[in-house]
């Protein structure tokens, strides 16, 4: 069944196909619309699951980690200073190894106060545990609910997983999207049954998350996490061959598109890789040889593809939209140590950032990118990193809103 | 302001009847002569096996420490802030698995305990939604009057006048200035279907007390006041006797709310000064001897005598 | 010069504070001193290390853990059967314990003295982390008795006992000082590291598998299994009944906060000594006075 659907709808109706007991939910900006439609199925009956409203993020996501436990499936979703505020609980469920779907939908972080994209908030989540896939357009939205719940719950596996969407620019955005049927998803998803249910039977009794005072017990068991997250890369690429059997939707941990022949590739993730594959298609069309990889899995981090898709490159622009200050972009030092031990690997791999808050990403930033990294590959002299991409007309834009603050005029900073 | 000592339908009619079942096993890594320890035990007794404990970080919490559990129920420690939260996601969990998938009703309860610091503190946001959304569960707070596990600091549960290690007697100040806080009349503002205080050396008093919620749905709040011998530096064999000592002076009133009905279960007739109860623990040592405090004193003494005054039994 | 010292005790027994005083003093004695504490989430009762480090100058460069002390400080002599604490005590390592004199023998050198009885004379109680540090100081001819006492004053000061308290631990301290020899034989010549030891090789280092099924989650399914833990070690003191007075009351049985009391069908009650932690809640509220108590003889 096809259907317009906005990127928080096409979240919603991933959690309905899964036919998901448990909806935890708390209002957030540019989410809510994701639980205000999952509530209106529960009432109306459309979704048989119990929908409840948590007095906060940290509330909502212990209950979602908590009642997996009890074998029931699990979806939540929240953004920005949200997540952030359930931030301590993310780690537990995730040392409790409780799987369960939680969507992420980006927001800016911090002062000052935004409602729009920046990735930020996912990423800091990155070392929690979680399962990190992030969407690029609204049927991946739904096509990663479906293969996160299958990847979570797989015996191996057994972790809790995130989708992400940006804030608006996807939350927000409505395209057509097939919504597959029950019976192909029943075959895709299997119902979901914990080994150790904790249910308080006397006959099965078990303690979830003890304390310890060694450190080979938490050496052990933060290890066994990160060998179960490395492990759901393989549970990863089984689920998504039988997911292409099943609904003919092909998804990678990582997609490279127009590379075999590319000198430059430019490297993007979530709703702008639309922006990017437009961009290198002109660009295309213009004689340069370029090409895009678009990463969909940010943890377990897939090192390995990722050094191969992008070792034969001369040049590679690592576009994300997110800041670390004191460090710069977030992705960046990953990519470089992927490709750190291979043969060959770009000669220039620079850090661009951009669209945060919802800064456009189009061809004067493809330009852009693309003439910093022939400049540096001519002159092997680099600019200082990461390069913030801004327009002028904002610049403009930023200068006049600035004089309207009241504050004196300062002098630049050279 | 009646005294229940007419109920009549309890299994518990004297100490005799307190149940045999163990389900707090021996070798726990909690202290000597820790009241709550002995809160805790009593109120599994009352509540049985089919009981999910739900513990947070605090002395208890370590009562799953790996590779042992002290209990013989099924536990989940989860972050300090967030034992109702998680609480309630068991219960839902499992509600909806009978509802949904037609699973067997296991028939268990689930137990969040924490100290004060979780509940008169930190979760207090997160109880505050429990019972508001009407969480069919219990919850025992066993109240040492200040976060123990951590080295004994101020908590808002911590009483007038006791020292803790971050309410330092000096010249200038006399341990804790602030009052603790009512959380009985906070929780109560709640609605929660049951609520009762209780005291180690009243067991039958509190295994009734379990035994009457047990057959109550919705949420289910026990305030335990606990012997902290560690942190309250008082004599490790005189937990019970310093735990009755709180009860007779009236500065631990034993009461219990049904669905906003409060009544005092004991009412200590005598009342003898509070100094025999403070005396007992060297956290109030400052207020007695030369430099001792007469005016904290007799602010924690006309405080009690207040509470009396305005229940007027 | 550089030494390391291990210091073993149990909660509550000022384990930490004995290796302060001794680090500060060595400090006040003008040598490169170091001391750490190293104990579990427990409770009062359970083992408690402190570890110190001390050089003539040199940095000390070595954290954490002493896994080869050229001395072992053992705070009660109960400590010896309980945890037995010479794993990797070097050969020539001296043990410095607070128990009665030629008590305990061991195949190392030893230097004893009974800093509990001093201290039940001298502070009225039984606490000894001035006395076991003095005695670390003297015996490793550590410090000078001035420098002892003045980081007795400073570190007791800093746990916030009062002034006169502190002056009888200086008091103990320097009783214990003054009871012990400076054993000379100590006085390492080398240096020894923390990786010159020839058991320390890379062989030591294992990878561990990814396991499978429940066993990566952290959980334990034998729920109750704390009964394995023997807090009965921690015991200072010993209740016994005595069943010609006991009336199987049960006053004992509800008020034992650790379970440890157990009943016969006729009610008859029977401590479980393998856990009991002494507390003697029991002898306190046995209505018959019925528990007597003993102190703990150490098995
Ligand atoms: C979010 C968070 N903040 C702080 C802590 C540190 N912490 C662990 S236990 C504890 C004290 C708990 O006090 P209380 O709830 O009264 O229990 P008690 O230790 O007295 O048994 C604190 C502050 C924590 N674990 N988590
Ligand atoms: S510190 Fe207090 S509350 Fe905590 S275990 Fe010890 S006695 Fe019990
Ligand atoms: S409390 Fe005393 S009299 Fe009662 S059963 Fe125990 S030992 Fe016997
Ligand atoms: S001394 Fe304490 S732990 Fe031992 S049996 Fe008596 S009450 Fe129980
Ligand atoms: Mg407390």
């Amino acid at each position: 069944m096809k259907k317009m659907l906005t990127g928080n709808s096409s979240a919603a109706w991933g959690a309905r196909i899964s036919d998901v007991d448990y909806v935890c939910a708390y209002p957030i900006t540019p989410q809510t619309e994701i639980v205000e439609t999952l509530s209106s199925w529960v009432n109306k009956g459309a979704l048989k699951a119990r929908f409840v409203n948590f007095e906060s993020e940290h509330s909502m996501f212990a209950a979602a980690g908590a009642a997996s436990l009890t074998g029931a499936r699990v979806f939540t979703c929240s953004s920005s200073q949200g997540l952030i505020y359930g931030l301590e609980m993310l780690y537990s469920i995730a040392g409790w190894r409780a799987p369960l779907v939680l969507v992420n939908v980006s927001r800016g972080l911090g002062m000052p106060m935004i409602l729009q994209v920046e990735h930020g908030d996912v990423l800091a989540t990155r070392d929690s545990g979680f399962i990190q896939l992030h969407a690029e357009n609204c049927q991946e939205v739904l096509d990663l609910v479906l293969l996160g719940y299958k990847i979570a719950e797989d015996s191996n596996v057994m972790l809790p997983v995130v989708v992400n969407m940006d804030g608006f620019v996807l939350s927000f955005a409505r395209q057509t999207v097939d919504i597959p049927q029950r019976e192909a998803v029943e075959k895709f998803l299997p119902r979901y049954s914990h080994p150790r249910p904790l249910l308080g039977l006397e006959s099965a009794p078990v303690t979830y998350g003890p304390t310890t005072s060694d450190g080979f017990v938490y050496s052990f068991y933060k290890y066994q996490l990160h060998k179960a997250s490395l492990e759901s890369r393989k549970v990863f690429q089984t689920a998504a061959q039988e997911f292409f059997k099943i609904f003919s939707r092909r998804h990678h941990a990582v997609e490279a598109e127009m590379t075999e022949d590319a000198d430059y590739i430019f490297l993007v993730t979530n709703s702008y890789s639309s922006n990017v594959r437009a961009g290198v298609r002109s660009l295309r069309a213009k004689g340069e040889k370029v090409g895009m990889v678009k990463l969909k899995m940010l943890r377990p981090f897939p090192r390995e593809e990722l050094a191969e898709v992008l070792s034969q490159a001369k040049a590679v622009a690592v576009f994300e939209q997110n800041l670390a200050p004191g460090r710069g972009a977030i992705i960046y030092p990953e990519i470089a140590e992927a490709l750190y031990h291979s043969q060959e690997r770009p000669d220039v791999l620079l850090s661009f950032i951009g669209g945060l808050g919802g800064t456009p990403l189009g061809m004067p930033e493809m330009e852009y990118m693309l003439k910093k990294c022939k400049e540096f590959l001519k002159t092997g002299h680099g600019p200082e990193q990461p390069l913030l991409l801004y327009r002028s007309e904002d610049w403009e834009s930023m200068k006049h809103s600035l004089s309207k603050t009241g504050l004196p005029v300062s002098r630049e900073v050279s | 302001m009646a005294s229940n000592q007419t109920t009549i339908d309890t299994a518990y009619k004297t100490m005799k009847d307190t149940p045999r079942e163990e389900y707090l096993q021996p070798g726990s890594p909690l202290c000597a002569g820790c009241g709550g320890e002995i809160a805790v035990r009593l109120a599994l007794k009352a509540l049985g096996p089919k009981t999910i404990v739900v513990s947070v970080p605090g002395c208890f919490g370590l009562l799953a420490l790996y590779p042992y559990s002290s209990i013989e129920n099924s536990m989940l420690f989860a972050p300090f802030a967030s034992g109702p939260a998680a609480a309630q996601g068991i219960v839902d969990g499992i509600r909806i698995q009978v509802e949904k998938r037609a699973m067997v009703d296991p028939g268990s309860k689930v137990l969040v305990l924490t100290g004060d610091g979780a509940a008169y503190d930190i979760g207090l946001q997160a109880t505050s939604g429990a019972i508001h959304r009407g969480l069919d569960f219990y919850y025992l707070c066993y109240d040492n009057e200040a976060y123990g596990n951590t080295g004994f600091q101020f908590s808002s549960a911590t009483p007038t006048g006791s020292s803790t290690s971050t309410t330092a007697v000096t010249d200038s100040s006399q341990g804790n200035s602030l009052r603790k806080k009512n959380l009985f009349e906070i929780w109560k503002a709640h609605n929660p279907s049951y609520l009762a205080t209780v005291a180690v050396s009243k067991p039958v008093d509190m295994l009734r007390k379990f035994e009457k919620a047990s057959k109550m749905s919705g949420s289910k709040l026990f305030i335990a006041f606990s012997v902290c011998p560690t942190g309250w530096r008082s004599e490790p064999r005189e937990t019970v006797k310093i735990d009755r000592l709180a009860v007779e002076t009236g500065v631990w009133p034993l009461k219990e709310s049904v669905n906003g009905r409060v009544t005092h279960t004991y009412i200590p007739r005598k009342r003898p000064p509070v100094e025999n109860y403070l005396k007992t623990q060297r956290r109030f040592e400052h207020l007695f001897g030369a430099c001792g405090s007469e005016h904290t004193l007799q602010e924690i003494q006309r405080d009690v005598d207040e509470y009396w005054r305005s229940i007027s039994i | 010069m550089k030494i390391r010292i291990r210091l073993h005790g149990r909660g509550g027994q000022g384990v930490k504070t004995a290796g302060r005083i001794i680090s500060t003093a060595c400090f006040l004695e003008g040598h490169c001193a170091e001391d750490s504490p190293m104990y579990g989430p427990e409770r009062r009762g359970a083992p408690v290390l402190s570890f110190v480090r001390v050089s003539d100058g040199e940095p000390l460069e070595e954290r954490g853990y002493i896994e080869h002390p050229d001395a072992l400080v053992l705070l009660d002599s109960s400590s010896v059967s309980r945890s037995s604490p010479f794993y990797g005590l070097r050969t020539d390592g001296l043990v410095i314990i607070n128990a009665p004199l030629l008590a305990p023998k061991f195949a190392f050198p030893s230097v004893a003295f009974d800093v509990s009885s001093a201290a039940l004379r001298v502070l009225k109680k039984d606490s000894v982390s001035a006395g076991a540090a003095a005695l670390a100081c003297k015996a490793l001819g550590l410090t000078s008795i001035e420098s002892l006492s003045e980081a007795v004053r400073m570190e007791m000061n800093e746990i916030g006992l009062r002034p006169e308290l502190i002056e009888r631990n200086v008091e103990l301290a320097r009783e214990c000082f003054s009871s012990v020899p400076t054993v000379k034989s100590f006085v390492h010549a080398h240096d020894p590291s923390p990786t010159d030891s020839n058991d320390e090789s890379s062989e030591k280092l294992v990878e561990i598998p990814q396991m499978v099924g429940l066993q990566p989650i952290a959980a334990i399914i034998a729920t109750g299994n704390s009964r394995l833990n023997e807090t009965g070690l921690w015991r200072l003191t010993t209740p016994r009944i005595d069943y010609s007075k006991c009336t199987k009351c049960i006053v004992c049985f509800v008020y034992c906060p650790d379970s440890c009391i157990t009943l016969e069908p006729d009610l008859t009650p029977h401590i479980q000594y393998e856990n009991c932690k002494g507390c003697m809640i029991c002898a306190t509220e046995c209505p018959l006075h019925a528990i007597s108590e003993e102190r703990a003889v150490p098995a």
